[in-house]
């Protein structure tokens, strides 16, 4: 159940304006379970690759220092921009007088730092916040190290998937927010990604949530009744009188269930939606900017770049000779190149909404996000990226997929919310063939 | 008559797990232990059991929370009446805290700006009006104004349901859950203040479960109005960021600055997403030289950021992930000062060579000399000195990257970390001192790699002296001294007899005796 669809509201009206429409219809939650699968798989990767860097990314003496970060923490100068005409020169100028030769030299020692006067500093500091700050003891950090490989684990399986996801977006910060140097684009997409996985039911498709809810809409009334002879016994022990214990009728197995359709599902995915066309936008705007993106250049800067590109490759070598030799050749492909990544980012936002050419927009991302991981090395990053386009699959095709997988029918989505199963009548206390009886019903069923 | 009551039994029996409120009692028993051990103890340091205990709360809160809207009966789970009453007034007390606090901030607050707002715009000159004169953000404000309104609305229907004696409504145990967890939360975090930015996160925690409490009270249609507000505030956000990178309109900067920046620098969503843009450039690297001292032995080694076997192209660390994350490290090393004028007007109108350039044309030999202004003597080369020509292709200006204070406190805080790591071969031997080079690797043009050219070719690196720093990573006076100080110290063909090799200058400046690559890829000495 969403937490933005309480019991009470069970029947509330349905939306009915397109905003509404758009925003709280509920959603299958197959698809942000698919994207929570596969951001738990970058997560936990860049997790354990972390396990390498330990110290020497968020010890005290890290490559950048605890003392040098804790510093930006709290002093960095944050200035807005005037609401006059001043020059910075007229603003210098019409500074006080310090009130001490100490004030004084402790202002001009902050100008000398951070190359502004601290009386003309909008906010110091910056509101960041990370464990990592704190735990600086070397077998402590090993510890909280495996806390959120185990955090990062479980959320990728979908188990505890409301906790675990939380824990995740909590470890993968921590870990930004200590060491800023040390990121790049796929710890920027993963924040955004764990941040709406957080939102919606992430565990409620594809997870070991979903497995344990199937197992315990089954075995529900057997765990009760267990639990309820082991706490008789207990109150046995203070001679107080036994409570009665529901007996557990022989049952057929309990049939798969669609994931329940929720709102705060479809919330989560248009917020992945919406942002991932902003970040195209952005980055294909941007590049207007410059000159080797209108001269065709740009492709090659990237192609050609030895820290980046795998250039002793051998067919890699050879595929740069030959576009090098071949002059028409390396124009063209650079050209189009540079027009392939202009084109889908900046018509990303708006042709992936219209669905006729939206696989032409997904086929795009392909073909863009393998040429950044093969070319660029930047696999993860490839990989989270196309991760966010999943936002535009539809969930009844993810389930046809999935169901393509397992080599059986999909099954449907209702139409309304999934109704609790309703609870088997219990008779009268004493001993009961509970957990035979459901284990002979599983095995008839079998046979049939 | 036995089957009746045993099926109501059965619905009364349930798993004692699944009842969020024996998770929530816990978590706020345990935050209450842990803020009341942190007050009474002398010891303010952070012990291990108020760790564990706060642990132990934030968990069983998480759990609560889980088990109370994870399943359909979570929040109809109801407390025995008396314990509704009493727990309804301590959130009454709770949200009544809650909105006096805030509105006594935000009193202050709206007092400060009309303070600020008359001095600004009145006719009479009341000297420097600073932005500091404000000591909040619109952030702040913003917080302040909805903590308040929701302190007003649960002290209202807390109150209302503590006199009433009837037990919580269904739609108020579940904000009930919530409100709890927003004591537990606050005072997990007041525990916690000795962890500074922890104890931020928490309250930052706490603001969310208010206003989810909040939004769980309010009926559907409202709580759309209420959702829907906070997704066009969120997505605002990210636009702003998009938006607020260079070059960037005064009103976006200003939204940017008073009201987004603290949530977006929070939740790390501060990014403008313009990759590769204005366009791709080079990649910078930063290679150290550590001297080592054992007795009277002086060894030296150089290191590498990141490490990249040039002979095949493979990375030297573990995984790849950890070789990009070395590369964003040496990335951020970019940022400089404006390079200065070559030339500066003396007060006799007269234009001169900038000192900064003078120094560095006494260490360049006679025939590079480099910038000198038209009908200005050239000035001697310095005696003593390790001459250094400057790099035939580029401008004198793009041979001089001063860091910004950013990159400078990188570059010291890695020297310090460079000055950390032990010598491969003698592993006793102390470290004294390292040089550091900020290293550009220029991307080859099509033409050069047509022509047979190999990218690691020496030519391609432009090593800039970043300084020496000595066992506490303070550069040295000798390195404050020298002409060479954030210079490119080039790699060059100019050896007329032996054209083939490459001089690297920036070894010969480092201090190595082999400076020159022959073609043959041997080291020598001139």
């Amino acid at each position: 159940m969403s937490r933005l669809q309480p019991p009470i509201d069970a029947n509330a009206t349905p939306p009915k304006t397109a905003w509404d429409r758009f925003w709280f219809s509920p959603a299958d939650p197959t698809t942000l379970g698919l994207i929570r699968l596969c951001c738990g798989i970058i997560t936990l990767y860049t997790t354990i690759a972390y396990s390498y860097d330990l110290y020497e990314l968020f010890g005290r003496d890290a490559w950048l220092d605890l003392d040098t970060r804790y510093q930006y923490v709290r002093e960095r100068p944050i200035d807005v921009p005037n609401s006059d005409w001043q020059t910075v020169e007229e603003r210098y100028g019409r500074l006080p007088a310090p009130e001490s030769p100490e004030k004084a030299k402790e202002n001009q020692d902050y100008l000398n730092k951070w190359t502004i006067d601290p009386r003309l500093v909008f906010v110091k500091g910056t509101p960041v916040w990370s464990v990592w700050f704190h735990v600086t003891d070397p077998a402590a950090m090993v510890a909280v190290q495996g806390f959120f490989l185990l955090a990062a684990f479980l959320f990728m399986i979908g188990c505890a998937t409301r906790v675990t996801s939380v824990l995740t977006w909590f470890a993968q910060l921590c870990y930004i927010h200590r060491a800023p140097t040390a990121l790049f684009g796929v710890d920027t997409m993963m924040g955004v990604v764990l941040l709406y996985c957080m939102i919606g039911p992430s565990g409620a498709a594809l997870s070991v949530d979903r497995l344990i809810a199937h197992w315990w809409r089954g075995h529900r009334l057997e765990v009760l009744a267990r639990w309820q002879r082991f706490a008789n016994g207990v109150r046995g022990l203070f001679r107080l009188p036994p409570r009665l214990v529901p007996e557990v009728p022989v049952a057929a197995p309990v049939p798969w269930e669609p994931p329940t359709p929720s709102v705060s599902a479809n919330l989560a995915i248009r917020l992945l939606q919406i942002h991932v066309c902003i970040i195209y936008g952005m980055a294909g705007l941007s590049k207007l900017q410059g000159v080797r993106w209108w001269n065709g250049e740009a492709i090659w800067y990237t192609l050609a770049n030895y820290e980046f590109a795998p250039m002793e490759l051998l067919p890699y070598k050879a595929f740069l000779r030959y576009l090098t030799l071949n002059r028409p050749m390396w124009e063209l492909f650079m050209t189009l190149g540079g027009y392939f990544t202009l084109f889908f980012e900046i018509g990303y936002p708006f042709l992936i909404w219209r669905p006729r050419v939206r696989w032409v927009l997904l086929a795009m991302a392909l073909v863009l996000h393998g040429g950044i991981g093969f070319f660029m090395g930047l696999q993860t990053f490839s990989l989270m990226m196309l991760t966010m386009n999943m936002a535009f699959l539809p969930p009844e095709l993810v389930r046809h997929w999935l169901s393509r997988l397992r080599r059986r029918p999909a099954p449907q989505a209702p139409k309304t919310p999934a109704v609790p199963p309703v609870e088997r009548t219990p008779v009268t206390t004493g001993p009961a063939p509970k957990a035979t009886a459901i284990r002979q019903g599983k095995a008839s069923a079998r046979k049939k | 008559m036995a089957s009746v009551s045993a099926a109501a039994a059965s619905k009364n029996v349930d798993w004692p797990l699944s009842n969020p409120w024996t998770w929530m009692l816990t978590g706020l028993t345990t935050a209450g232990l842990a803020y009341a051990w942190t007050r009474l103890a002398a010891d303010t340091v952070l012990a291990g059991g108020i760790v564990a205990l706060l642990l132990l709360s934030l968990f069983a809160v998480g759990i609560a929370l889980w088990v109370g809207f994870g399943s359909p009966a979570g929040t109809t789970r109801a407390l025995p009446p008396l314990a509704e009453t009493y727990l309804s007034g301590v959130l009454t007390l709770g949200s009544l805290w809650l909105g006096g606090i805030s509105g006594m901030r935000l009193l202050i607050e709206l007092g400060e700006f009309a303070q600020d707002f008359l001095r600004r715009y009145s006719q009479r000159d009341v000297g420097w009006t600073g932005p500091a004169e404000v000591t909040w953000t619109a952030a702040n404000f913003f917080c302040d104004l909805v903590i308040f309104a929701l302190g007003v609305l649960g002290t209202a229907v807390f109150a209302a349901a503590t006199f009433r004696h009837a037990g919580w409504t269904l739609r108020e145990r579940g904000t009930a859950l919530l409100g709890a967890a927003v004591l537990a939360i606050l005072l997990t975090a007041k525990a916690a203040d000795e962890w500074d930015t922890m104890s931020l996160f928490l309250l930052a925690a706490s603001l969310v479960a208010l206003v989810a409490a909040g939004l769980y009270w309010l009926p559907t249609k409202w709580r759309r109005v209420g959702v829907s507000g906070l997704v066009v505030l969120h997505l605002g956000g990210i636009c702003s960021a998009a938006l607020a990178a260079p070059p960037q309109p005064w009103v976006i900067n200003q939204l940017w600055s008073r009201f987004y920046r603290p949530y977006l620098e929070f939740m790390y969503l501060n990014n403008a997403y313009r990759y590769y843009s204005p366009e791709p450039g080079p990649p910078t690297l930063v290679w150290f030289r550590v001297e080592y001292g054992e007795g009277s032995m002086v060894y030296s080694h150089w290191f590498y950021l990141p490490d990249l076997d040039t002979e095949n192209g493979r990375h030297r660390h573990p995984l790849g992930l950890v070789y990009q994350r070395r590369l964003s490290l040496t990335q951020n090393t970019e940022p400089s000062e404006s390079p200065p004028k070559v030339t500066v007007r003396g007060e006799d109108g007269v234009q001169r060579i900038n000192p900064v350039y003078q120094s560095r044309v006494q260490s360049a030999p006679q025939e590079l000399m480099g910038p000198v202004p038209l009908g200005q003597p050239r000035p001697e080369p310095a005696a003593n000195r390790l001459l250094v020509p400057f790099h035939p292709e580029l401008q004198a200006e793009f041979q001089y990257q001063r860091p910004n204070f950013y990159s400078k406190d990188l570059i010291r805080s890695y020297a310090k970390h460079a000055l950390s790591l032990p010598h491969p071969e003698h592993p006793d031997a102390v470290a004294k001192s390292v040089k550091v080079y900020r290293v550009r690797h220029e991307i080859m043009q099509p033409r050069s790699y047509a022509s047979g050219m190999h990218p690691t070719d020496m030519s391609f690196y432009l090593p800039y002296y970043m300084g020496e720093f000595d066992a506490e990573g303070k550069m040295t006076r000798e390195a404050q001294n020298d002409p060479l100080l954030y210079w490119l110290v080039p790699n060059l063909r100019d050896d007329r007899q032996h054209p083939d090799n490459v001089r690297c200058y920036y070894l010969r400046h480092a201090g190595d005796r082999n400076w020159v690559l022959w073609p043959d890829k041997t080291w020598h000495s001139e």
